[in-house]
C-alpha cells in the first residue's frame, strides 16, 4: 500500500470533513465507487494515523469564558523538554516550537478569572527553564479551526 | 454554556472515539433508544455546541507548513480585516487580541514559499494593516484538536 493518499481517499476525506457522518452508501455513489470501497478506505485511512472521524466541541458551549495564548521565551533550558512540561497542565489546548523567538507558543482555554490566573501564573510561568511569558486573550474570535492535526502524536496525547 | 447531562456525555465520548459510529450502534451500546440518540445529537448540533468531521494529518496530504501571523491593524478596519482574513486558503485560526498586537492569524500551507505568498498576497497587504509578523511553527507537541469554535451561521 502506498503511503500518499490517492485522488479517491481525498474525496472521501473532503466529504467527511463537511459531514463525518455522511453514510458510505452516500459517498460511494458521489464517487462512483461500491460501499465497500469506501469503508475499506475510510478505515485503512484511520488505521494509518491519516484521518480521523470524530467529535469536536464548541469552546463557549463548553462554558470556557477565556481562550488565550503565552509566547513563551525560553532561557537555560532544552526547548522541547520546557514544552514537555507545559503540554500537562490543564487548560493548555496547543503547544507548538516556533523558529526563532518566542520559543514556544501555548494556547489555552480558562473557565474564569481564577482558572486563567492558575494556568498563566501559577502553573505555566513556574516551569523550569522559563525566562519570559507573555500573554494575550483572545477578543472575537472569528475562526477556530482543528483540520489539521498530527494524528500519531496527538491521539495518544488526547 | 450549554448543559449536558450524563446521557449526552456518554453519546459523545462515543463518536469522539469513532465519529462513524451510526446512532443505532451508539444506542445499542448504551442501552437506550435510537431516537434518544438521535434527539440529543439534533438538540446539540442545533444549538452548534458539536460537530462531526475528519480530521487530518496534514504531512501525508503533503502539508508541511505552518505559521502565526501577529498583525496590528488600523481599528477603523479591523472588523472587515478579521472577516477578509478567515476567508484566506489555509486559515485555521483568526480572532482579535489583547496586547501588543490586535490580530492572530494561525494558518497552514504546503511549503514555506507558498505561505509566505499567502501571508504577502491575501494579508499583509490588506487594508489598514500597519505591521506583520510572521512566526514559522516547527512541531506540535500538543493539539487538543476536540475544542474547537463552531459558527453561529
Amino acid at each position: 500500500m502506498t503511503k500518499t493518499p490517492d485522488e479517491i481517499d481525498l474525496r472521501i476525506i473532503d466529504a467527511l470533513r463537511q459531514d463525518g457522518r455522511t453514510p458510505n452508501k452516500t459517498i460511494a455513489k458521489m464517487l462512483n465507487v461500491s460501499e465497500t470501497t469506501v469503508a475499506s478506505r475510510i478505515r485503512a485511512l484511520t488505521e494509518r494515523n491519516i484521518m480521523q472521524v470524530t467529535l469536536q466541541r464548541d469552546i463557549y458551549s463548553l462554558g470556557y469564558e477565556f481562550q488565550g495564548f503565552l509566547d513563551v521565551y525560553v532561557g537555560n533550558r532544552d526547548v522541547d523538554a520546557v514544552a514537555a512540561d507545559i503540554v500537562p497542565i490543564k487548560g493548555v489546548l496547543a503547544v507548538a516550537i516556533y523558529l526563532g523567538s518566542p520559543d514556544i507558543l501555548v494556547s489555552f482555554a480558562a473557565c474564569n478569572r481564577e482558572d486563567l490566573a492558575r494556568i498563566v501564573n501559577d502553573e505555566v510561568a513556574k516551569v523550569a527553564g522559563i525566562q519570559r511569558v507573555d500573554s494575550y486573550l483572545a477578543l472575537e474570535i472569528r475562526k477556530f479551526e482543528a483540520a489539521h492535526v498530527a494524528l500519531g502524536v496527538n491521539r495518544a496525547a488526547n | 454554556m450549554l448543559r449536558t447531562d450524563d446521557v449526552d456525555e456518554r453519546i459523545l465520548e462515543l463518536l469522539r472515539d469513532d465519529g462513524r459510529l451510526s446512532n443505532r450502534e451508539v444506542a445499542r451500546r448504551l442501552e437506550i433508544s435510537e431516537g434518544t440518540v438521535r434527539q440529543r445529537l439534533k438538540k446539540l448540533e442545533d444549538a452548534h455546541a458539536i460537530r462531526i468531521g475528519a480530521v487530518v494529518d496534514p504531512l501525508p496530504l503533503g502539508i508541511t507548513a505552518a505559521a502565526s501571523v501577529m498583525l496590528t491593524v488600523d481599528p477603523s478596519t479591523l472588523a472587515s480585516a478579521l472577516a477578509a482574513f478567515s476567508m484566506v486558503p489555509g486559515v485555521v485560526y483568526v480572532a482579535s487580541i489583547t496586547g501588543r498586537f490586535n490580530v492572530f492569524v494561525q494558518l497552514t500551507a504546503l511549503n514555506n514559499a507558498e505561505l509566505r505568498a499567502v501571508v504577502g498576497k491575501h494579508i499583509a497587504r490588506f487594508k489598514g494593516v500597519l505591521a506583520v509578523e510572521l512566526r514559522l511553527l516547527l512541531r506540535s507537541p500538543k493539539h487538543e484538536y476536540h475544542v474547537i469554535a463552531i459558527p453561529r451561521t
